[in-house]
């Protein structure tokens, strides 16, 4: 052994290292890292029982004290700046992909490229997974879950309507929506929720993709969007003709946000909406549904002969600038960016499917998909097979990676809830939207 | 005023050194007022000058979170550039109908309120007080999240209460209805802001000599002329009070919208304050959202110092 360069202790020492090393896969402990005592852990307020069970599980295995907190996800993106900018010490977060761009830019973010195993878990990235969570072509975070708006039906409603499938096209909407009304099982039978809030882009987006349309190319060039009859002018108008013309959209609808709208759903409120594909699960559930085993989902119905796409959206767990500033933080947030987002000992994604089986939260990693317990979770509230092939049509909103997209995001929600109020005209409001975009373009491009 | 440090038969003033300078320092009474009040001003300074100060400078220069390493002087663009927006003109115009509006009510509720709790007795009152103060003791956001069930047009208990009572015959939205939304966020304010004003024109109506009302009675003074001439002129003060506090607590409302609206429907509720915060907290451009501030601010003391050059008269205090 001598002649090899390595002692016996040196040898004892390796091989306790390398076990170390095998037993916690996840970890991969640092010398550095263990000198944190204590990281800081930011999300949104989403079943908090799990995650907090996770943070314990983390802590035990890690040996480190995770300082947590959370605030509700309509509020998450302010919550954060606020943060970020009074210099609250955060190391661990939950990122949205649709504010990448922005936290990026604003120096807030920490690319994860340089750590180890990063490149396998691309590899097994499902579909638009990577390019969400990539700026600047740096990987900014390890996926939480993957979601996309769900065309969600009551099947009791159209049965007892004499309906025998879900509409495929939106005109089919209207006429089944007219159908039911007609027999007095539902007065709106097209729950709409577009309150002025996070949610209002993904749903406008979707009514638009579901219709062909586009907003910008990936120059960022505005595609027809402000054109007459274009598939954004069919998706507001609609919106309008489903309430004041056929008045199958509950009256409140612009004051409605998603949460209320589940819950609404769940307690037997109308006959079809759009939903987060999450939200399934929950509307299924009987502690919490009165419509529990009814409500299933389809492929989202169409107009102009286009694809039943869906607007897409990743959500994930990243690392910020601040925790890595400091190597032994850096590698400590690293730990638990894996622990959340990457595969535990024996290979599985354990927290992703975690998230699929008990909250019906979607995954960005193809290998799940073929996992028997996940396909087991998926046929007790649904299909298996349609929520892969939806998730397969979803598509991130466009220009969602421009840095200035929030800021034309607030400013397009009153502008749309004006335009469906008839306070301005559609055309006129999607010209007004397009100038915006090609202002922000120019002051930031 | 001898120093309140000095020593009989010591002459501080020739002293020297540290000892010296402090006892030649609290001399006169200004110099010992300023011993005293100048660790809270140094707090003051530094807690509430400085950031005032650096909000200015901020106000002043591009600061945006978006290109947090380009922060070129502007000079008053940043004012301009908000003075001349449509939004900003919007959120001002339902920010002047919100405050007048709100102070109106909050001011005649109180007065009608504190009018007729003054005509309880004592025991009575003891009681109602702290019970109207109820409400104005509830955090601005758990009052939005109140309003909201109430207001909710699906399940909201207003449309309930409306429809059993007869007064509707179905469900009505109240905050997506652009026409009535910005006055279901005044009646939230005025909900929360009246048991404060009622309970200090209370406090102002028990301070009137019972005297004056029997000297009028004698000189047969009607109830009203009671009212205008003794009741309303020794509330001047009250009302300056209820006045500016209300004032100030409207222009600045925020919880109500961002809870209730976030501005919408359209841009029917979006206030100046939530113009300042939308510029500031979701567009990241700090530097605009600061000079928005400064103007508010600006506004609010102005109105302040209206209301207190046209109803304080110091010999009336």
């Amino acid at each position: 052994m001598k002649e090899l360069g390595l002692s016996r202790r040196k040898l004892l020492r390796n091989a306790a290292l390398g076990t170390a090393a095998l037993a916690l896969p996840v970890s991969r402990v640092t010398p550095s890292a263990a000198m944190v005592k204590t990281l800081n852990f930011y999300s949104w307020t989403y079943g908090i029982s799990f995650v907090k069970q996770r943070i314990a599980e983390f802590e035990k295995l890690a040996k480190v004290k995770i300082n947590y907190g959370n605030t509700p996800g309509s509020k998450y993106h302010d919550a954060l700046v606020v943060k970020f900018s009074g210099k609250t010490p955060l190391d661990v977060i939950y990122m949205i992909d649709g504010h990448l761009a922005e936290f990026v830019e604003a120096g807030w973010l920490y690319p994860i490229d340089e750590f180890p195993r990063v490149d396998e878990y691309r590899k097994e990235f499902i579909g638009p997974t990577a390019e969400a969570l990539t700026y600047n072509g740096k990987l900014y975070g390890l996926p939480y879950y993957v979601g996309h708006m769900a065309f969600l039906y009551n099947e009791e409603h159209l049965e007892k309507a004499g309906i025998g499938a879900p509409p495929k096209t939106w005109d089919e909407v209207v006429q089944q929506s007219l159908q039911i009304k007609s027999k007095g099982i539902q007065e709106y039978p097209f729950l709409q929720f577009l309150k002025a809030d996070f949610w209002m882009g993904e749903l406008l987006f979707t009514m638009m993709y579901s219709r062909g349309g586009r907003f910008v190319d990936e120059k960022y060039n505005v595609m027809g969007y402000d054109k007459e009859g274009s598939a954004a002018a069919q998706a507001i108008q609609w919106i309008i003709d489903a309430a004041n013309k056929h008045k199958i959209t509950q009256p409140g609808f612009l004051e409605l946000n998603e949460v209320a709208a589940l819950k609404a759903f769940s307690s037997g409120t109308g006959s079809f909406a759009i939903l987060p594909n999450y939200r399934l699960r929950a509307a299924n559930e009987p502690k919490s549904s009165k419509v529990a085993g009814k409500v299933k989902m389809a492929l989202i119905p169409t107009a102009n002969n286009a694809k039943p796409n869906v607007c897409g959206w990743t959500r994930c767990y990243s690392m910020t600038a601040s925790a890595a500033k400091d190597p032994a933080r850096k590698a400590m947030s690293w730990k638990m960016v894996d622990f959340l987002g990457g595969k535990d000992k024996s290979g599985t994604y354990r927290t992703a499917k975690k998230w699929f089986t008990e909250f019906g939260l979607g995954f960005g990693h193809a290998p799940l998909f073929k996992d028997p317990d996940i396909i087991a979770a998926a046929n007790k509230w649904g299909e298996a097979k349609l929520f892969e092939s939806q998730m397969a049509l979803s598509k991130p909103k466009d220009g969602q990676k421009a840095v200035w997209y929030a800021e034309w995001d607030q400013f397009m929600r009153p502008r749309v809830h004006k335009a469906i109020l008839g306070q301005a005209d559609i055309v006129g409001t999607l010209k007004t939207l397009t100038k915006q975009w090609n202002r922000l373009k120019r002051r930031y491009g | 005023m001898a120093n309140i440090l000095s020593v009989e038969g010591a002459k501080p003033a020739d002293a020297t050194g540290l000892k010296g300078w402090f006892a030649r320092r609290t001399q006169t009474e200004g110099g010992i007022a300023m011993f005293f009040v100048g660790p809270a001003l140094l707090l003051m300074v530094l807690l509430n000058i400085y950031p005032i100060l650096h909000s200015f400078y901020v106000s002043v220069h591009v600061y945006n979170l978006k290109r947090p390493h380009k922060n070129p002087y502007v000079g008053f663009e940043n004012y301009i550039m908000f003075l001349e927006s449509e939004d900003f003109y919007n959120a001002f115009m339902n920010t002047i109908v919100f405050v007048v509006v709100s102070v109106i009510a909050v001011a005649l509720l109180g007065l009608i309120f504190s009018l007729a709790l003054n005509e309880l007795g004592s025991g009575v009152r003891r009681w109602v007080v702290p019970l109207i103060l109820v409400p104005w003791a509830v955090p601005y956001v758990a009052n939005g999240l109140i309003w909201e069930w109430i207001y909710h047009s699906d399940y909201g208990v207003l449309n309930g209460l409306l429809v059993s009572l007869g007064v509707i015959d179905k469900y009505q939205t109240w905050l997506s209805n652009p026409n009535r939304a910005l006055y279901t966020l005044v009646n939230a304010f005025v909900w929360k802001e009246v048991p404060l004003a009622t309970v200090l024109f209370l406090t102002a109506l028990q301070a009137i000599p019972e005297d004056l009302y029997s000297a009028a009675k004698v000189d047969q003074a009607g109830a009203s002329r009671r009212f205008w001439h003794i009741t309303l002129p020794a509330l001047k003060l009250a009302f300056l009070l209820v006045l500016v506090y209300s004032s100030i607590i409207s222009i600045k409302t925020f919880d109500l919208v961002y809870i209730l609206t976030e501005g919408g429907p359209g841009d029917a509720t979006a206030l100046v304050s939530w113009y300042t915060y939308v510029e500031t907290f979701r567009n990241l451009q700090f530097g605009s959202g600061a000079s928005i501030s400064y103007v508010i601010a600006i506004a609010t003391f102005i109105l302040a110092i209206g209301y207190i050059k046209i109803l304080y008269r110091p010999q009336e205090s």
